[in-house]
């Protein structure tokens, strides 16, 4: 009787005592979801997000204020971003905002924070390094933003300007530099990388050349500045890429919606976007060598473009639309193509959409048909985020703006090689990629032709800017709308060819959409305002002292733009 | 609780009598009047000399006592009883069991009883039986009106609703706010379903051809205190204040709801059976216009459709168009039975009580039903002369057929309805559904009978739980109870969508299903201490500690593309689109508490706490955390009309008292895993993990708050009013809230410590009996309660933080900023000009929406509320009805804005009027002193768009006033004489009750006591005051008869 009272006390005694035990408590860890994943399952969202950030904000409007497409109907919302205006909603030009501070952001600095931790220099050094393409990115989109503050845990955000954004990109680039170069275990690292690395597979030097890639992309955005140094940029390219091989690319798997690429026939975002008569008259020789005449054209625009049904437009089929115009065709669906059957002259007119030669509309939305699409546009292609045809494109400007015109005219023609080689390449190796090219590659004898022609200058006297610039556009059409848009804001869009004196405008053929939209006060579009769900109620303040909310802040001139 | 309760009570009110004299004592033995039991533990009272004593088991006591001397007997449960002292020595006395008068003991915190007097706070009771009587299937529906500062709001009137209750105004501001339920002794789980955990939204992320993006809100899941059968409450006590936060810290911020159930008695064998049989329907009906066809802007059109149906803005009906009353035809009336068994049997050393239930409750709607089964097994030993045993055990099993609420649904489906088509034909022949408009499936809304017969939902829950409270008496004053309890809930539940269904059709049908299991242990230990030093200063101590760990582990799957299109199993899906997820979380609290009551006298007590919290959410794996964090309470109260010069005012103020409490607490996350990293796991190429959108926060600590309650106590004209009055100040600071911020964070919404928000308000009861005569007597209780809760301050300079759950309708959002009240809504209104005119565009002749800002539009907060219940007893009939009275709080009626916009609310039965709208033209001029009156006539009736094209929700927000009878009861007890013939039945009852009788209000919808939400996903206000697609809780008329063997 007793024993059982002394034990009931002892027992409370004991649980009160034991209330003091914290280690009873410390279970606060997600049993399901890690919270402390490793760093190799934390990359490949940081690089698929990429890859959909910008497909997203790029392929639904700067790729219209690029003129890469532009929509295919004309009425006046769909045409708002072809007469480079804006709509400031919810998520509407936002993506850049979101892959930034929540889809890289967070993720890049706990690989950052655990590279250090467990030693690991070589996550610390591609988080950096991915960290600074992504500030790199969002401040040629959207000029000022937060830099310093961001992250922080604060309510209040201070916007840093964008030579400060971009003084700190390059800050970023060298201390991922340094990190990469601590790594002592070459072998191990690049394994332990390899694991979640699916652009490079844990190639550590390949890393590098990207690093150096945002740094050459970040010195020569300045070009218009005082300061702006030629040999930087050019050591810079040189240190970058130096095969297709070395293409930063991000892959897709394609078995469900979020591992598909935007642009693929699966996810459905393309069916209403058509090409610019900028880019087909660009390949079918309009522009670069004065004639569509069959001789003209580019090897490439049949591996680029989808042609229409009417070969008898003069270039063999290929047909786009001019901005805010839209396909005049558009509403013939269902129309046979049968000579003779009701409109069918119009009906083959109709302009195609990316995804193959003939077609009009998606031919397998939300089902996985990994054979269909085309170029860029199929569900398992992959997506570039950096070539090294850019690479040499931005080197023979350089070498123009240093006057070295041998020197500009190789890496102009090895730009355009790369091109080619990019479109040839075999992407298995890129997490079982889709190829650019369908079913054959591009001939050797084709592209001798194409060098030979009158598209590609012959000698390195007779280089101008605008054949650089317009290769370039190229090179980039269909993925590298941010870079073909710093480049078009660098020279105004309209600017007469600055360096090699040509007298001409260097976008020859380039024409701003007119009228531009009712709120631009008639300037082109210029920058981008921040996320209007993320800023508009949270950060107010800022976005009032920066005047952003005023109607033209979008037509404001990028500090990079101006002299 | 009655036996283990004495053991308790004898610290608390023993008064040692060894000194006094035997020859002036007189004795007797105490009975309980229904069955003459004895009563052990009764206090008896010498209210001249105030010495007190106990009944022993046998129910004897003794007591110093003269002739004239007054002598008050009370008990738990029983009407206190006063005798003066004649010429007889021995004084036995009958005690009638009360369901009004729950004695003088209240039992609080970790299950320990206190004396009424010393209560520093309100703590307000209602009897089990009262409860019971309402014959409501959850019983926190029959709370409504009975307690001051309480706020129950059902979330729809189908069988297995669940409710959302409100104690006060409110602490929380994006966190929970519902109080934490006590049953004997231990917290135990009110959880329900949190639909945002499920695999229901199929989201294009996975495969999956189409997308259905299904709310967190269009089904409903009970809670699970809503499983406790009401016939096993003894009593329920409302915990409103500084004791539920003082004592239960995290878990009673937000106030404690305290039920102690009903246990065996010793005695003779009682056997008890009562039934119950119920008509439930629906008496107030949407009120849909019967003269304007199908067609917009005045031209037939039997396609003219919007998102939420037809638009009726066509001509008029031709005359003799044949009209189906679609709404009345819809809903059934619903039939329930309820039968309750009990049996009673034992010694008072080893007794138990056994109690079956049985509840089949058909909805108003069809295809709705409960069917719930609940055993409960009380038993109590003793064990060894100082130790005694009471183990209980309980097992509720319960199957809900549930229809789909909200957007979408029948509910709204019925309002816009065509009435010249008859939408009980809702279906082909060959098993497709039958449309109105020749378009696709998934262009065409359900018609509402499809609805509930083809898309359904289901949960079947079976609820174990079990305690056991030892307590043992040491040595004289020093006793130990330990209560250990185990709870285990295992749901499984589904949810489909018929492959011709509007919402699945694109997926070709959708199933998901869900297993929960929740598990929870919890225990507490405590030792209390007595010493009365010299006769008048009484010291109580006690300490204690408690433990708890819930476990919950939920899998959910889903499925698409059904083979079959009528069989809703996951065999019947496409493989390839199943998918499933898994969601764990483990929480634990330790807690040591410790207490002192110092009394004078029986005349002033002060009391203080003190308590020790660790919580498992606060803890870390990667910074050192502290899990731990304190507060206390220090309280007093003062019985005034026990001083000696108020004797002469003892002739009608019986009792006075004042008191005063404060109380600190703190509070840890809600939520587990909320300190560390957030990653989830995503779907995108390589797979992995990813931070989620909402960010943890390392530097999270316990949130405090500090509550205040001032007030006192009256009876006057010998008891025959009371008045409770309490006022309060609860101040919370560092309210821990996800907040959206800006994306720069990292995240999307936050863990902050950044709310501060005030509450203040009152609470008042008085009780009273008007006539109390020897075959009549009449007894009142006023409720009445004013609340206010204010937020202070958001984190940082965030202007706002709002519930996106609650933004079901137009732009209307649970809302709050600084100086805004909890209950704020916020949404979009008209533009004005400087001087507050409304701006008109001159193009249309319209009104402008602003959209730009999303401003203050109403506040859901009553003005004040009213409870009135009264009872009337003549001989052995008696009729108690309770009123529920609410001035003010605006509800947004969303319903009546969905049928404006369709054309098919009685309020746009005027459009053939001409009218010019008043204000001014915005054209430039609008702002300066000479502004462009409108002049642009418009007919609404050639222009749709008057309805639909331009709105504001502040159009639509009504401040409301209600009276509704919450529930009538005429009750019949056969006469004792009547019985005394047979030898079968000791009592028999027969009881007719009505609940939800009628509502006297200025509201234009159905009932403006809804919740748009569900009890899960309730944050801050929640979302009551938003009235769209749940029905009101339908009229019920029950009867039943009771018998005791």
């Amino acid at each position: 009787m007793k024993k059982s009272i002394i034990y009931i006390a002892g027992l409370a005694v004991l649980f009160v005592a034991g209330a003091g035990c914290k280690k009873y408590l410390d279970i606060n860890s997600d049993p399901d979801t890690t919270q402390s994943p490793s760093n190799s399952s934390v990359l490949p969202q940081c690089l698929a997000a990429m890859a959909t950030g910008l497909q997203s904000d790029g392929g639904l409007y700067v790729a219209k204020y690029t003129q890469n497409w532009f929509t295919s109907a004309s009425t006046s919302a769909s045409i708002l971003y072809d007469q480079q205006g804006y709509s400031w909603s919810g998520g509407t030009m936002a993506a850049t905002w979101t892959l930034l501070y929540t889809a890289m952001g967070g993720n890049l600095n706990y690989m950052i924070e655990n590279g250090i931790k467990g030693n690991t220099p070589v996550f610390t050094g591609v988080a950096l390094a991915l960290k600074a393409w992504s500030f790199q990115h969002a401040t040629d989109y959207n000029s000022d933003l937060p830099f310093y503050d961001a992250f922080k845990d604060t309510t209040a955000f201070h916007y840093d300007t964008q030579e400060a954004i971009y003084k700190g990109v390059d800050s970023l680039c060298r201390l991922s530099l340094s990190y990469l170069n601590q790594v002592t275990d070459p072998t191990v690292s690049s394994s332990k990388l390899a694991i979640g690395d699916m652009v490079y597979n844990g190639d550590i030097a390949k890393w590098k050349k990207f690093v150096y890639g945002v740094l050459a992309r970040n010195w020569h955005h300045q070009t218009n500045k005082a300061s702006y140094n030629a040999d930087s940029v050019i050591k810079y390219c040189d240190n970058a890429m130096a095969a297709v091989t070395d293409d930063f690319c991000v892959p897709f798997d394609a078995t469900v919606n979020n591992n598909s690429n935007y642009f693929g026939t699966f996810r459905d975002n393309m069916g209403a976007m058509r090409f610019s008569n900028f880019i087909v008259k660009l390949l079918d020789g309009t522009i670069l060598s004065g004639s569509n005449a069959f001789n003209n054209r580019d090897p490439r625009m049949a591996f680029m473009l989808s042609a229409s049904q009417d070969t008898t437009n003069g270039n063999g089929g290929y047909r786009g639309v001019d901005p805010a115009q839209g396909d005049p065709y558009i509403t013939l669906t269902g129309t046979t193509y049968t000579v003779g059957s009701a409109n069918w002259i119009n009906a083959r007119k109709r302009v195609a959409t990316p995804w193959g030669d003939s077609i009009y509309a998606n031919p397998s939305a939300a089902i996985f048909n990994n054979a269909t699409g085309k170029y860029l546009f199929q569900n398992k292609a992959v997506f570039p985020i950096m070539t090294y045809a850019e690479m040499q494109f931005i080197k023979a400007e350089a070498e123009l703006r240093k006057a070295d015109k041998a020197a500009a005219y190789t890496a102009y023609l090895a730009g355009i090689n790369a091109h080619f080689d990019f479109i040839n390449r075999s992407y298995n190796a890129v997490r079982g990629a889709n190829n650019l090219f369908s079913t054959t590659t591009l001939t050797a004898a084709a592209r001798t032709k194409y060098l030979a022609g009158l598209n590609v200058k012959q000698t390195s006297t007779a280089l101008t800017l605008s054949d650089v610039m317009l290769q370039k556009y190229i090179a980039l059409w269909g993925w590298g709308f941010f870079e073909t848009w710093v480049d078009l804001r660098r020279f105004h869009y309209i600017d007469l060819d600055p360096v090699t004196g040509t007298g001409q405008q260097v976008y020859l053929g380039f024409l701003l959409p007119s009228p531009l939209y009712s709120l631009n006060a008639s300037k082109p579009v210029y920058r981008v305002r921040p996320h209007f769900t993320s800023e508009f109620t949270y950060n107010l303040s800022e976005l009032q002292r920066l005047g952003i909310n005023t109607n033209t802040y979008h037509t404001k001139e990028m500090w990079f733009s101006q002299p | 609780m009655r036996k283990p309760l004495f053991f308790l009570l004898v610290p608390l009110l023993c008064i040692s009598l060894m000194a006094s004299a035997q020859d002036k004592s007189v004795s007797g033995t105490v009975l309980a009047d229904d069955d003459g039991s004895p009563l052990p533990g009764v206090t008896v009272a010498n209210q001249t000399t105030g010495k007190k004593a106990q009944t022993n088991l046998a129910g004897y006591y003794t007591i110093v006592g003269e002739k004239g001397q007054k002598l008050v007997i009370s008990y738990v449960a029983y009407a206190s009883k006063e005798i003066i002292i004649g010429d007889d020595k021995l004084i036995n006395i009958r005690l009638v069991a009360s369901n009004k008068e729950l004695g003088n003991v209240v039992v609080t915190g970790y299950g320990q009883a206190k004396s009424k007097r010393e209560l520093a706070y309100q703590a307000p009771t209602v009897s089990g039986e009262d409860i019971a009587q309402t014959k409501r299937s959850n019983f926190l529906n029959a709370l409504a009106g009975r307690v001051p500062g309480l706020t129950v709001t059902s979330t729809s009137g189908m069988p297995g609703a669940s409710a959302q209750i409100i104690l006060r105004g409110g602490a929380s501001i994006g966190g929970n706010n519902q109080p934490l339920f006590v049953v004997d002794g231990l917290p135990q789980s009110n959880s329900s379903i949190d639909q945002n955990d499920l695999a229901t939204a199929s989201s294009t992320a996975v495969a999956g051809a189409g997308n259905l993006s299904l709310a967190n809100r269009n089904s409903d899941y009970t809670n699970r205190i809503a499983d406790m059968n009401p016939d096993d409450i003894e009593s329920v006590v409302i915990l409103k204040g500084p004791e539920a936060t003082a004592l239960y810290g995290s878990d009673g911020a937000s106030g404690a709801i305290v039920i102690t159930t009903k246990k065996g008695k010793g005695g003779a064998t009682k056997i008890t059976y009562s039934n119950n049989f119920a008509i439930s329907e629906v008496y107030r009906y949407p009120q849909i216009q019967e003269v304007y066809s199908r067609g917009s802007n005045g031209v037939y059109d039997p396609a003219s459709n919007g998102l939420y149906g037809p638009f009726y803005f066509g001509p008029k009906y031709a005359a003799g168009t044949k009209f189906y009353n679609n709404i009345k035809n819809f809903f059934e009336r619903g039939f329930a039975q309820q039968h309750n068994l009990s049996v009673e049997a034992g010694s008072a050393e080893l007794n138990y009580r056994f109690n079956a239930g049985y509840l089949d409750q058909g909805g108003v709607v069809p295809n709705t039903r409960l069917v719930r089964y609940n055993f409960r097994l009380t038993a109590y030993a003793q064990l060894a002369k100082r130790i005694k045993m009471t183990t209980t055990i309980s097992y509720t099993s319960s199957n809900n057929d549930k229809a789909i609420k909200g957007a979408g649904s029948f509910y709204t489906n019925l309002m816009t309805y065509p009435i010249d088509i008859d939408a009980s034909n809702y279906i082909n022949p060959d098993g497709t559904r039958k449309l109105i408009r020749n378009v696709a499936l998934s262009s065409e809304l359900n018609s509402p009978f499809w609805d509930v017969n083809k898309n359904k939902g289901n949960d079947k829950s079976y609820n174990f739980t079990g305690n056991v409270n030892i307590s043992a008496t040491i040595v004289k004053g020093l006793t130990a109870t330990g209560i250990v309890g185990l709870s285990q809930t295992t749901t499984i539940g589904s949810l489909v969508y018929h492959p011709y269904s509007r919402e699945a059709f694109s997926l070709g049908g959708f199933l998901s299903t869900y297993n929960l299991a929740f598990n929870s242990l919890t225990s507490t230990f405590r030792l209390n201490y007595n010493k009365t030093i010299a006769n008048k200063f009484t010291n109580d101590f006690y300490v204690g500690g408690y433990m708890e760990d819930n476990k919950v582990n939920m899998t959910s799957q889903r499925g698409e593309r059904f083979y079959e299109a009528d069989i809703s199993s996951l065999n019947n899906t496409d493989p390839t689109s199943r998918y499933a997820t898994l969601m764990q979380s483990e929480v634990r609290k330790v807690r040591g508490y410790a207490g002192y009551t110092f009394g004078y006298d029986n005349l002033l007590y002060l009391s203080f706490t003190g308590t020790r919290e660790g919580v498992s959410t606060l803890t870390s794996k990667f910074r050192d955390k502290q899990p731990f964090f304190n507060y206390g309470s220090a309280s007093g109260s003062f019985i005034l009309s026990d001083l000696d010069f108020m004797e002469s005012t003892k002739k009608w103020l019986s009792y006075a008292k004042l008191r005063a409490s404060y109380a600190t607490t703190g509070k840890a996350p809600l939520n587990p895993y909320v300190i560390d990293y957030s990653f989830n796991s995503v779907a995108s190429t390589g797979g992995g993990y990813a931070l989620g959108v909402t960010g943890n926060n390392f530097n999270l600590r316990p949130e405090i708050s500090k509550n205040m309650e001032l007030g006192g106590e009256l009876k006057l004209f010998k008891n025959r009013i009371g008045v409770d009055i309490a006022w309060f100040n609860n101040k919370v600071k560092d309210n821990i809230i996800s907040q959206r911020i800006s994306y720069a964070s990292g995240f999307i919404l936050k863990y902050f410590n950044g709310g501060q928000l005030s509450s203040k308000g009152w609470d008042i009861q008085v009780t009273g009996s008007p006539v109390k005569t020897k075959n009549f007597t009449w007894d009142v209780v006023v409720n009445f309660d004013k609340a206010k809760t204010i937020i202070d301050k958001l984190p940082g300079d965030v202007p706002y933080y709002y519930d996106s759950d609650t933004w079901v309708f137009g732009s209307v959002r649970s809302q709050v900023g600084v100086g805004q009240s909890l209950a704020n809504l916020s949404g979009f209104t008209f533009m004005k000009n400087k001087n507050g005119d409304l701006l008109i565009s001159p193009s249309t002749g319209l009104p402008i929406q602003a959209t730009s800002e999303y401003t203050p539009i109403g506040d859901r907060q009553p003005d004040y509320k009213f409870g009135l219940i009264n009872t009337f007893t003549y001989k052995d009939l008696f009729l108690s009805f309770n009123l529920d009275i609410r001035k003010g709080g605006d509800v947004f009626n969303a319903n009546e804005m969905m049928m404006t916009i369709n054309g098919i609310s009685k309020r746009t039965l005027d459009r053939e009027q001409p009218r010019v709208i008043q204000g001014i033209l915005q054209d430039g001029l609008e702002n300066t002193d000479k502004p462009t009156v409108n002049n642009i006539a418009i007919t609404p009736y050639f222009r749709s768009n008057y309805y639909n094209g331009n709105f504001a929700e502040s159009d639509f927000i009504e401040n409301v006033n209600w009276l509704r009878m919450r529930d009538i009861t005429l009750g019949y007890q056969l006469p004792a004489k009547l019985l005394k013939r047979q030898k079968v039945f000791k009592t028999a009852s027969i009881a007719i009750t009505a609940t939800d009788v009628f509502m006297i209000t200025n509201y234009s919808g159905m009932d403006p006591n809804v919740n748009v939400l569900n009890s899960s996903n309730t944050k801050g206000f929640g979302g009551s005051g938003i009235d769209y697609g749940a029905i009101p809780t339908p009229r019920a008329i029950n009867f039943g008869v009771k018998f005791s063997f």
